[in-house]
């Protein structure tokens, strides 16, 4: 009793006495994964630049870029086609598999920030197939009214449709349960995935191959000329993405509270949406589907510096950019002579990661909250 | 700020002819029986839901004209429910109550006002733990801790005692008293009617969606009126040393005699 008494009088006590403040802390471990993920991409790009059936050694590849630069130091490709090889063939792919990874992760980020639910994913909820959908149709029906960015913009305006057709269906009460959204993603991408079956039947032999490669997922065969199109997509993507990250933290109070602390709720919806959209459009454009990027990534940074937005938006683009980076670079070496399809490659290990991630989430949750 | 407001759902009246004002200086607590209107007057104060009837003020407009962010410098909510969809530190939760001050002069005492609400509300010890990881008490503090870290003049509090044992209980409603006494204007909806009469200085009784007494605790935490309202008899009784009015429920009678 005594005992229970003294316990009592000094949490009263510690209350009471002047305490420490609270000051804003950033996360211990933010800046070395910052700085690691950097490196890791810098080296990874010099390295899968290098590679391929043609060898560049990484000091070859730094050589050809700084002399580009107007820089003349380093050394040139040895090989007579080696500059050719990496300023054509190369490096298109290489910042092409950087910026759909940054904008797959990101995308994710935001999704599972708007829908409070971390199991979001573009692949997952269907967005990825609605888009490639409208990209399909571009194909099928030889539509160009765009030029080059047709099938970017196609793309964009059937992301933006899933995206919000996924948002009006999954959502009940404020929230998304993980069951809704899980099988509403199931039914949007049957939908979708029948839109394309009937599209592959309509088309011709040209276009019947295209179609396929979009569902495969692969950044073969990428060009200046697409990255030149995509690049923009995914900048003005991240900068909503980083604009909106703030009031996703607040969000995750719920709709209601987050209205209490003074987020425009609706606005930052419809906002948000529009960024996923953009982002996934610029994925799906010319690599096609590429599952579960923008849920591992986001996922394994959470877990590494925690749930605020402000640090899990910028870490999310570099963690996914190297992610896709090096699976494009198995992608490409792992079979000699074959250039494996990145989305076979990301289904494959982000399947079973997102098992154990619903596993994971009904345990904590007690139930299929 | 209420002017004779009214709230329906799908054609069934939730509240009707509510008219209330929300003083400084005043705790205000309503209370009830279920389904009486509570949480729907709280909603309507907070400026969450539109009245179908009547109309709500905040300093002369109409709160539905009211930007939320402003609305947000304006009045904090605690809500019944406490949820968050990732897990934030309790820091991190007490510190979103800062949010509407962000890009104001206010924003400088910042870290004063969370770690004076964390400590308020008995949460400084847990500030590193996740949320998810608390008890559901803990989780109440730490939510009516962001509420009061957002240091507005308005706090609306949804059933803030629901969760906390008894030491927590007195501890939030004697500080919703001080607040009440340094100027600010409290509601609290509260169930029980023994708190009420201890700290609130006026008390509004609901009943199905009407305002059946407003005044203070003694003129409103009358037998009769409650008994009636509530549909169960009851006591009231003053405390022999405090003279505080305790509010029992009638276990004598039995059930057929009510």
């Amino acid at each position: 009793m005594t005992a229970l008494r003294d316990a009592g009088a000094r949490t009263a006590s510690s209350g009471a006495s002047a305490p420490a403040p609270l000051t804003r802390t950033r996360h211990r471990r933010v800046l070395p994964l910052a700085l690691g993920l950097t490196v890791l991409l810098l080296v990874l790009a010099v390295v899968a630049a290098g590679t391929g059936q043609l060898r560049v050694p990484p000091a070859e590849v730094l050589g050809s870029v700084l002399h580009r630069l107007g820089l003349d130091v380093g050394t040139l490709p040895s090989h007579p086609n080696g500059d050719a090889a990496l300023w054509t063939i190369r490096f298109p792919r290489v910042v092409m598999a950087i910026l759909a990874g940054a904008a797959l992760a990101t995308a994710g980020a935001v999704m599972q920030g708007v829908f409070g639910n971390p199991l979001a994913d573009p692949g997952v909820v269907g967005v990825s197939s609605g888009a490639a959908l409208a990209a399909c149709t571009g194909i099928v029906f030889n539509l160009t009214f765009l030029g080059a960015f047709t099938s970017a913009a196609l793309a964009f305006v059937g992301g933006l449709v899933t995206t919000l057709a996924v948002y009006l269906l999954a959502r009940s009460g404020g929230r998304t349960e993980v069951v809704t959204l899980v099988l509403t993603g199931v039914a949007v991408n049957a939908v979708a995935g029948a839109g394309i079956a009937f599209l592959t039947f309509l088309a011709d032999t040209q276009a019947r191959e295209q179609i396929v490669f979009w569902q495969l997922g692969s950044l073969n065969g990428t060009r200046w000329e697409y990255v030149a199109v995509v690049a923009p997509f995914v900048a003005v993507g991240l900068v909503v993405a980083l604009l909106v990250a703030r009031r996703l933290d607040l969000l995750a109070l719920g709709e209601r509270a987050a209205r209490h602390v003074g987020v425009d709720v609706e606005r930052l919806r419809i906002v948000s949406i529009v960024g996923v959209a953009l982002l996934t459009a610029a994925a799906v454009a010319f690599c096609g589907i590429i599952a579960f990027v923008g849920l591992v990534v986001p996922h394994l940074i959470r877990m590494a510096v925690g749930p605020g937005h402000r640090v899990l938006v910028p870490l999310s683009a570099l963690g996914g950019a190297v992610l896709l980076l090096a699976a494009d670079l198995v992608a490409r070496t792992a079979v000699a002579y074959a250039d494996l399809p990145i989305g076979m490659l990301t289904a494959l290990v982000g399947g079973p990661f997102f098992f154990w991630l619903i596993r994971r989430t009904r345990k904590q949750a007690g139930g299929w909250a | 700020m209420l002017r004779g407001v009214g709230f329906d759902v799908d054609g069934v009246t939730l509240l009707d002819g509510v008219d209330l004002d929300v003083e400084p200086g005043s705790l205000l607590a309503v209370v009830g029986p279920n389904g009486a209107g509570k949480s729907t007057l709280l909603g309507l104060l907070a400026g969450d839901l539109r009245p179908t009837r009547g109309t709500v003020t905040s300093a002369g407009t109409a709160i539905e004209d009211v930007p939320v962010a402003d609305l947000a410098r304006r009045r904090a909510v605690l809500l019944q429910e406490h949820r968050l969809s990732f897990p934030f530190s309790v820091a991190e939760v007490v510190r979103m109550g800062r949010s509407p001050w962000r890009g104001t002069a206010a924003e400088d005492d910042d870290d004063r006002h969370v770690t004076e609400a964390a400590a308020a509300a008995d949460v400084l010890h847990l500030a590193d733990r996740r949320f998810p990881t608390l008890s559901g008490g803990e989780k109440a503090r730490t939510a009516y801790a962001r509420a009061r870290a957002q240091a507005t003049p308005v706090l609306l509090l949804d059933e803030p005692t629901a969760a906390l044992d008894i030491r927590h209980q007195e501890m939030v409603l004697a500080q919703a008293r001080d607040l009440a006494r340094a100027g600010h204007a409290v509601v609290a909806v509260l169930h029980d009617l023994s708190l009420a009469a201890a700290y609130a200085d006026r008390v509004l009784l609901l009943g199905e969606g009407r305002a059946r007494a407003l005044g203070t605790p003694a003129e409103v935490l009358r037998a009769d009126l409650l008994g009636e309202v509530y549909r169960h008899r009851v006591e009231v009784l003053t405390h022999p040393r405090t003279g505080d009015l305790i509010v029992l429920p009638d276990r004598t009678t039995p059930e057929d005699h009510r």
